[in-house]
């Protein structure tokens, strides 16, 4: 005999109760959860990633407009070494294949920009792995890093090291790091489509947060973040077109860039709907004349049977690159070139909704973590802050599907 | 290797589990986290005037009321949170109710004696804001509800910060886990069969959190031919009928014991409102039938420590 109504509302005091004895100086949860992870986990997920076709308007007449799909594997594992540190490793494995954007030509008749798709020719594998070993003081911990990523046309390597120190009875937390990775480029038949035939390119990414617990149901986190990247910056599978030689040329970047970053995270937990407000901000800056705003909003909705509902939307927007055109008059003085549609302005809304079961000493009296995940991205020119003149007809709209099974042991 | 370190405090024995291959850290983690409980013990104790508690209570009746520190607080907070969720049924202010209930005596108080007690009774007519509390004429609160598995749970703290990761405390049968064997794997925590003081019926695995248990058969008593819990509904001054124990496992012993003591005075329906709250527990009513067991493993364990 159950009472459905008894059972929300036990859930909702289980809540409440449970943020109340977290407030108490010096119970043992804001210490514990500081350490080193307690028990080994293993998350694997899939996910199908699928790109809308491009628009028939904005294409090649006749021609075939199938873009990217990606099929991902990506697993974790996390697990306690000794009593004061851990190691978690990640790994995906994915498979591409489809058409990418090649170069943008004006349309023969009326001068209106078209993409030119590479052709579905893709069909590659990558795979990556990182490792990070974090070591926990009573006060802070210190974690390093190492990881590669191989595909056939690109190799890439980096390092890592960050630290951590709490305050104010671990109220306030301060976070540093930095990161280096050092990529190789070797693009596919370079002889025979005008490529580079090896590049390479370096970079140093830093970061300094603080984290605050603000009551007992809120709290903030604000990262600041600087990047720096030298060496060869432009895509070898793309070209730009020059209407005064009639022409493409090679896509062309400047060889450094600096970015920024500003990251807010705010958390605020409603007790009396046994949920949590995700409010999320981010803008980025840097110096190829780049901006964009991010604001993620997600609400982590608990309801009994140890479910969670998370829908989620994201609103995007960027400026373009200084240097960026769709179509070129003539070449510019610099030399850079790019019709990227990622270099161009435009705006992008992304809706998602994600379900997680719990389900607790079953099988095998371990924990287990179900989840499945949804989410649509669109682009549009026409959804950006700015006023837009002409729009990058490769702009890019998808979908994913996801599919989570973590463990406990 | 695992140490004991048997004491006594809050008027029960108590335990210290810990692991260590140091035996003088672990012995000063052992010190210290039994310090933690003597000075929660001191500052909250009923039977000191000295201590925080009394002031409060002492305070009854005045205007201004007193003002607390910061873990008195968090503690009042608390208090307030477990209030608003049980409807009224967890009452730090209920105590008063021991003066016309005598368990000992198995006498039955007049009904009018108990009415003029409930005037004294009712966390909402306590004004507890901006740092001060004010007490009505008369009234006053105590901690026994939560204050031993508070303690348990700063103890079981007091050892993380000493370097112990695997152990547990044990105040009187309200356990809070330091953490599990060094191995990794969960204490195994029996529940004994409240009428065969020595057979564990049930045993519960926990690797973190805590442990508490509600009520107890020696303190049942029958009134009319009907058996009830010594435990007191401060809405009707009068003992709840339904559970006789109730063991609940929670990601704090803090927690466990509200959730306990809620489910106990929610009497039949206690073992339904617990399984909603989705944790591992077990009820045993006052026919000795076990009325809701979720999360719990039948056998022998190891490491085992009973307490119901």
């Amino acid at each position: 005999m159950k009472h459905p109504k008894d059972t929300k509302r036990a859930e909702g005091a289980l809540g409440a109760l449970t943020a109340s004895a977290m407030a108490l100086p010096g119970l043992a949860p804001a210490a514990l959860a500081d350490g080193p992870v307690e028990e080994t986990s293993w998350d694997n997920e899939y996910s199908y990633y699928r790109e809308d076709g491009l628009r028939p308007s904005k294409g090649v007449p006749g021609a075939d407009n199938d873009r990217m799909e990606i099929h991902s594997y990506q697993f974790r594992v996390a697990t306690p070494v000794g009593e004061r540190s851990d190691l978690t490793v990640n790994g995906t494995y994915e498979s591409l294949s489809g058409a990418s954007p090649w170069f943008v030509l004006p349309d023969p008749v009326d001068g209106t920009p078209i993409q030119v798709m590479s052709g579905s020719t893709i069909d590659e594998k990558r795979g990556d792995m990182l490792a990070t070993g974090a070591y926990y003081f009573d006060q802070g911990s210190i974690n390093a890093s190492g990881g590669f990523s191989i595909e056939t046309d690109y190799y890439s390597g980096n390092i890592g090291l960050g630290a951590e120190r709490s305050f104010n009875d671990k109220n306030t937390t301060l976070s540093i790091g930095a990161s280096a990775s050092f990529d190789w480029i070797r693009p596919t038949d370079c002889n025979e489509f005008d490529r580079i035939c090896s590049e390479d390119k370096q970079s140093v990414n830093a970061f300094a947060g603080i984290s605050q617990i603000l009551t007992r149901h809120s709290a903030i986190q604000s990262t600041l973040g600087f990047g720096y990247s030298d060496g060869f910056l432009s895509d070898p599978y793309k070209r730009a077109y020059i209407d005064s030689i009639g022409s493409t040329i090679r896509d062309s970047r400047p060889d450094d860039r600096k970015q920024f970053t500003w990251t807010t995270k705010y958390r605020h937990h409603v007790s009396g709907f046994n949920g949590t407000a995700h409010i999320d901000y981010k803008l980025y800056v840097d110096d190829w004349g780049i901006n964009s705003h991010t604001l993620d909003l997600a609400w982590y909705q608990s309801i009994p049977w140890q479910v969670q509902i998370v829908p989620s939307f994201r609103y995007y927007s960027q400026s373009q690159a200084d240097f960026y055109e769709v179509l070129y008059q003539t070449p510019r003085n610099d030399g850079n070139a790019s019709s990227d549609f990622r270099l161009s302005p435009y705006g992008a809304i992304t809706y998602g909704l994600k379900l997680t079961k719990d389900v607790e000493d079953w099988p095998g009296h371990l924990d287990w973590q179900f989840a499945l995940s949804y989410e649509r991205y669109e682009s549009d020119s026409g959804l950006a802050f700015q006023s837009v003149d002409v729009e990058n007809p490769g702009l890019v709209s998808f979908r994913i599907f996801a599919a989570r099974i973590s463990v406990k042991f | 290797m695992l140490h004991r370190f048997p004491f006594s405090a809050m008027a029960s024995p108590c335990e210290l589990q810990l692991y260590g291959d140091d035996e003088a850290a672990v012995a000063e983690a052992a010190r210290a986290a039994i310090a933690e409980v003597e000075r929660i013990e001191r500052k909250y104790s009923r039977y000191r005037d000295d201590s925080v508690l009394s002031a409060i209570n002492h305070s009854a009746g005045e205007p201004d009321g007193v003002a607390v520190d910061d873990e008195t607080a968090g503690l009042l907070d608390y208090a307030t949170t477990a209030f608003e969720q049980s409807d009224g049924l967890f009452d730090i202010s209920s105590g008063v109710l021991r003066e016309v209930w005598d368990f000992r005596s198995g006498r039955v108080p007049e009904r009018a004696a108990v009415e003029r007690v409930l005037e004294r009774v009712g966390w909402q007519r306590v004004r507890w804001q901006d740092g001060r509390i004010r007490l009505a004429p008369g009234m006053q609160i105590d901690f026994g509800g939560f204050g031993k598995e508070y303690a348990a749970d700063r103890a079981a703290t007091v050892c993380h910060e000493h370097g112990v990761s695997a152990g547990l405390v044990d105040l009187g049968g309200d356990i809070s886990i330091v953490g599990p064997h060094p191995d990794g794997s969960p204490w195994k925590v029996g529940i004994r069969d409240p009428r065969a003081r020595d057979d564990a019926i049930a045993w519960i695995p926990v690797a973190h959190g805590g442990v508490a248990t509600s009520g107890d058969d020696q303190r049942c008593m029958v009134i009319e031919g009907r058996r009830y819990a010594h435990i007191l509904d401060p809405r009707t001054g009068w003992p709840v009928s339904g559970l006789a124990s109730v063991s609940v496992v929670a990601p704090h012993c803090l927690l466990a014991g509200t959730a306990s003591t809620i489910a106990m005075l929610r009497g039949e329906e206690g073992a339904d409102w617990l399984d909603g709250l989705g944790l591992p527990s077990l009820c045993v009513d006052t026919e000795g039938r076990v009325r809701g067991a979720r999360g719990l493993r039948r056998g022998e364990g190891r490491g085992v420590t009973t307490h119901a």
